[in-house]
C-alpha cells in the first residue's frame, strides 16, 4: 500500500502535473522499488483477488441466475431480485436483522462500556475479570448456543426452574414466537459483552488523566465528568464499536441455526440465515446469492452513513 | 534496499520460475505415479454413533481382501455432510458412493449426476421380495425406470414408553388393540401437572407430529410419490392435522417441541431419555440410541408397541424412509464402486454389520436375524418393529422439492397450529405456498 500512495505521490511530481509543464518520467530506482514493494504484496493480493474478490464477482453473478450447485447456471436477468420484492419470507428476516441490530447493539455497547469502566481500575485481582469476561467470547458460539438452548428449554431449563422457584412467569423461550429473538439477543449479548469491553477499556486507558483532574478542579461532578469528558474522549472507540457490532449484527447465522432453525413460525428467520437455507437447503443457490447482494447494499449504506454522520459526534485528539 | 540491476532482475526472474516449473513437474510426476497404483475411492455418508467404527471395520476387511484398493471416508452429521456434499457438487469434487436420504434423488437425476445402477443390480440377481416392500420404492427414474440407488435401511414410527411411569399410575400397557382414541384417553391419564405447570407429559411426538398423525389415519401430504399436488387443503388432512393438534391444545398432553428440532437435545425424541415423558410416538431409528449401553436409558424400564391404528379400520399405518447409497456418475471406478456398494449394502453381509447398526436393514433376513439379536431383543416386544416394517408402513412421499424445503415449510406453518391458530385456515395456505414451490421446481427441472 506504501507503494501505491508513493506511486501516487509520484505521478504528481513525475508524468505531467500541470498543462505546459515537462513530461518528467519516474526515476529508475523509484521504479523498480515499486515493483519490489507490489512483489511483497502480490501474495496477499493474489489471496485477496482468489479467496474474496473472486467469489464476490462470482456470487454478483449467480445472482442473476437459477443456479442449483447441481448443474450449470442460467441467466434469469433481475428475477431474483423481482421475486424478492414479493417474498414475505424475505421482509420477515429483512426486519428480523433490524429488530436484532435495534437491540443488540445499545444494550452490548451500554453494558460493555459500564463493565469497563468499573474494570478500568488498579485492584489486585482485576485481571480475573475483566478475563471471566473475555471467556465467553473466545468461546465456540455453537457450543455456548447449544448450552442456552438446554438452559432455555420451556420443560426441562434452568432458567425457567429459578423462575419457577423465585414464583416467577415462566415462558416459552425458544418455543414462543414472541420470546425466541429476544432469548437470541440476551445470549449474543452476553457473549459478546467481554469483545467490547476491552475495546472500551483500551479507550478509557486512552483519556488523560489531567483532563478529569481539571474537571474535579472545576466542580464537576461523576455524572458531568461522564458526559462532558468520558464520552467524548472515548467517541474514536465508540464509533469503531459501533460500526463492527453493526456489521456484525447484520450477519447473525450461528445462534439462529442452532438453536431455533429460524423459527418458531419465522420469528428468528435472520437474512443470513435465510441466505443459507436458500441457498444450502433448497438449492437455490441464485437467489440466495441475491439475498446475500442486498443485504451487502444495506450493510453498505449503513456503514456508509455512519461514516457521514460520525463528524458530527466523535472528536479526534 | 539498494536497486538491482536489469541483468539481476531477470536472473533471479529466471531461476524463481525455473524453481516453481520443476516443482511443478515433480508434483505432476508424484501424480502419474499415484494414479498408476491403487484404486482409489472416496465414500461420503452421514453418521452418529458408532457407525464410523463399523464402516471402518467393513471396509478394512473389504480392503485387505481387495490390496489394490484405497478407500477414504468422508464423515459428518447430516445437515453437516448435505452441506459439504452440496459444495463438492458445485466443485465437482463430489466422492464416488454416497449415503443419502432419497429426497435429494430426483434433482440429482435431473442434474445427470447418478449412475445407472440397473446392469449392476439385475447382475447381483436381486431378489425383492427378500426386501422390505417400500424399500426400493422412488429409487428408480427416467422413462425405463432404471434403478440409481440402493437402501441400507429403512424405518418406522412406534409407541415408545415409559412402563415405570405406567405401573406408577396404573395404567394398562399398550398393545395392539389401541387406537387414536386410546391413546387420548392414555396420555391425559399420564399427564401430571403442578399448578399451571406440567411435570410429567402423557405424550410426545417427535418427528414430524403431522405426518405420523395423517398417516395414522390414511392420509398423505402430496398426491403420489412422483407427487404433483399438495393435499393439505383436502377435508379429510385437515381432520388428521386437527387430531394432532388436539394433542397440544385441547389435551394439553403434549409438549410443543422448536421447529425442526428432529433429533436436538431438546426433541422429544431426546425428550424421552429425561424420564419425564410416558409415551412418545417416534422413530425406530432411536433403538439404537436409546439401547446404547453407555449413552442409553438405564434409569427407568421402557419398551415400544404398536403406533396406534385409526379406530375406523383397526389397523396402525406408519411411515418410514430409507437410507440408500447411490453412485455419482462422474466416479472413475464404476465397477469398483458398485463391488463395494454392494459388500456394504446389497449383500447380507453388509446389510447384517452395516444395516443393522445404522436403523433396520432393508433385507427382511437381517432385520430378523441380526438387528433383532443385537438390538431388539432387549426389548420386551422385539417383533414390533419387524411386523410394522413388514405389513404397516408406508414410504415417505418424494418429489422435486426435497424434503428441507417441502418440510420444513410444513413444520413452520404448523408450528401456529400446535399454538391454537385455526387448523382449516393454515392448511389451506400451506397447500397453496406448497404448489407453488413445486411449480418453481417443475419450472428448472421439468417434470
Amino acid at each position: 500500500m506504501a507503494g501505491l500512495a508513493e506511486l501516487g505521490r509520484a505521478k504528481l511530481r513525475w508524468g505531467r502535473p500541470r498543462r505546459g509543464m515537462p513530461f518528467r518520467r519516474m526515476p529508475r530506482h523509484l521504479v523498480i522499488e515499486n515493483l519490489w514493494a507490489f512483489g511483497f504484496l502480490a501474495l496477499s493480493l493474489i489471496g485477496l483477488v482468489i479467496l474474496t474478490l473472486g467469489p464476490i464477482l462470482v456470487s454478483f453473478y449467480l445472482s442473476f441466475t437459477d443456479w442449483d450447485a447441481l448443474g450449470a447456471p442460467n441467466l434469469v436477468g433481475l428475477r431474483n431480485f423481482i421475486a424478492l420484492a414479493h417474498d414475505k419470507t424475505f421482509f420477515r428476516a429483512l426486519w428480523n436483522t433490524i429488530y436484532y441490530t435495534l437491540v443488540s447493539v445499545p444494550a452490548g455497547m451500554i453494558i460493555s462500556l459500564a463493565l469497563a469502566m468499573a474494570l478500568n481500575r488498579s485492584l489486585r485481582g482485576i485481571g480475573l475479570f475483566r478475563t471471566l469476561f473475555m471467556i465467553p467470547v473466545i468461546s465456540s458460539t455453537v457450543a455456548t448456543a447449544l448450552l442456552w438452548g438446554l438452559m432455555l428449554d420451556p420443560y426441562i431449563g434452568l432458567v425457567n426452574y429459578l423462575l419457577q422457584l423465585a414464583h416467577l412467569p415462566t415462558s416459552g423461550w425458544l418455543t414462543d414466537t414472541r420470546m425466541a429473538m429476544p432469548a437470541i439477543i440476551l445470549m449474543s449479548v452476553w457473549k459478546g459483552l467481554g469483545y467490547n469491553m476491552v475495546l472500551f477499556l483500551a479507550g478509557l486507558q486512552g483519556i488523560p488523566q489531567e483532563l478529569r483532574e481539571a474537571a474535579r478542579i472545576d466542580g464537576a461532578n461523576v455524572w458531568n465528568e461522564f458526559v462532558h469528558i468520558t464520552l467524548p474522549m472515548l467517541s474514536p472507540t465508540t464509533f469503531f464499536v459501533l460500526v463492527i457490532s453493526i456489521i456484525s449484527s447484520f450477519q447473525v447465522f450461528d445462534q439462529t441455526w442452532v438453536l431455533t432453525k429460524g423459527g418458531p413460525q419465522e420469528s428468528t428467520i435472520t437474512l443470513v440465515y435465510y441466505v443459507y437455507q436458500t441457498g444450502f437447503q433448497q438449492l437455490r443457490m441464485g437467489y440466495a446469492s441475491a439475498i446475500a447482494y442486498v443485504l451487502f447494499f444495506i450493510t453498505l449504506i449503513v456503514v456508509m452513513l455512519q461514516w457521514v454522520t460520525q463528524r458530527r459526534w466523535v472528536f479526534y485528539q | 534496499m539498494s536497486a538491482l540491476s536489469r541483468r539481476e532482475f531477470i536472473k533471479i526472474s529466471g531461476y524463481t520460475t525455473s524453481a516453481l516449473l520443476a516443482s511443478r513437474l515433480i508434483t505432476a510426476c508424484g501424480k502419474a505415479a499415484e494414479e498408476a497404483g491403487p484404486i482409489h475411492l472416496v465414500l461420503g455418508s452421514y453418521v452418529f454413533g458408532n457407525v464410523p467404527d463399523v464402516y471402518k471395520k467393513i471396509v478394512g476387511d473389504y480392503t485387505a481382501k481387495n490390496p489394490n484398493l484405497t478407500i477414504d471416508f468422508e464423515f459428518a452429521d447430516y445437515s453437516g455432510f448435505m452441506d459439504k456434499l452440496t459444495t463438492e457438487i458445485a466443485a465437482g469434487t463430489q466422492p464416488d458412493i454416497a449415503m443419502l436420504i432419497p429426497d435429494s434423488l430426483p434433482k440429482y437425476f435431473a442434474q445427470g449426476l447418478l449412475l445407472d445402477l440397473e446392469d449392476f443390480v439385475k447382475a447381483a440377481n436381486v431378489d425383492k421380495t427378500q426386501w422390505y416392500a417400500h424399500a426400493w420404492e422412488g429409487l428408480q427414474f427416467g422413462a425405463d425406470q432404471h434403478t440409481y440407488a440402493v437402501p441400507l435401511t429403512f424405518d418406522a414410527d412406534v409407541l415408545w414408553y415409559n412402563k415405570g411411569l405406567f405401573d406408577k399410575a396404573g395404567a394398562k400397557l399398550p398393545d395392539e388393540t389401541w387406537t387414536y382414541d386410546t391413546l387420548v384417553e392414555a396420555a391425559q391419564a399420564l399427564t401430571v401437572k403442578e399448578g399451571d405447570n406440567v411435570t410429567q407429559w402423557g405424550l410426545g411426538i417427535g418427528w414430524e407430529p403431522w405426518y405420523q398423525l395423517m398417516e395414522m389415519f390414511g392420509v398423505y401430504p402430496w398426491d403420489g410419490q412422483n407427487f404433483q399436488k399438495s393435499q393439505f387443503d383436502k377435508p379429510e388432512v385437515i381432520d388428521a392435522i386437527q387430531k394432532a393438534a388436539d394433542f397440544y391444545v385441547k389435551y394439553g398432553t403434549t409438549p410443543v417441541q422448536p421447529p425442526n428440532s428432529g433429533l436436538a437435545v431438546n426433541g422429544a425424541d431426546v425428550q424421552f431419555m429425561a424420564g419425564n415423558m410416558a409415551m412418545m410416538l417416534g422413530g425406530t431409528w432411536m433403538t439404537q440410541t436409546y439401547l446404547d449401553p453407555t449413552s442409553g436409558i438405564k434409569d427407568f424400564e421402557f419398551d415400544n408397541a404398536f403406533s396406534p391404528a385409526n379406530p375406523a379400520t383397526g389397523t396402525p399405518l406408519t411411515v418410514g424412509q430409507p437410507n440408500v447409497f447411490i453412485i455419482f456418475k462422474k466416479t472413475e471406478y464404476p465397477e469398483e464402486s458398485w463391488k463395494l456398494v454392494n459388500e456394504l449394502v446389497v449383500s447380507e453381509t453388509g446389510q447384517n454389520a452395516l444395516g443393522s447398526n445404522v436403523e433396520i436393514p432393508a433385507l427382511k433376513s437381517a432385520a430378523e436375524g441380526t438387528y433383532k439379536k443385537d438390538w431388539l431383543d432387549k426389548l420386551g416386544h422385539p417383533d414390533v418393529q419387524l411386523v410394522t416394517m413388514d405389513k404397516y408402513t408406508d414410504n415417505v412421499q418424494f418429489g422435486l422439492l426435497d424434503e428441507n424445503t417441502w418440510m420444513v415449510e410444513v413444520d413452520n406453518q404448523l408450528d401456529a397450529v400446535w399454538k391454537g391458530a385455526d387448523v382449516a385456515a393454515t392448511c389451506t395456505a400451506l397447500a397453496q405456498k406448497l404448489d407453488g414451490l413445486l411449480g418453481e421446481a417443475k419450472t428448472k427441472y421439468g417434470g
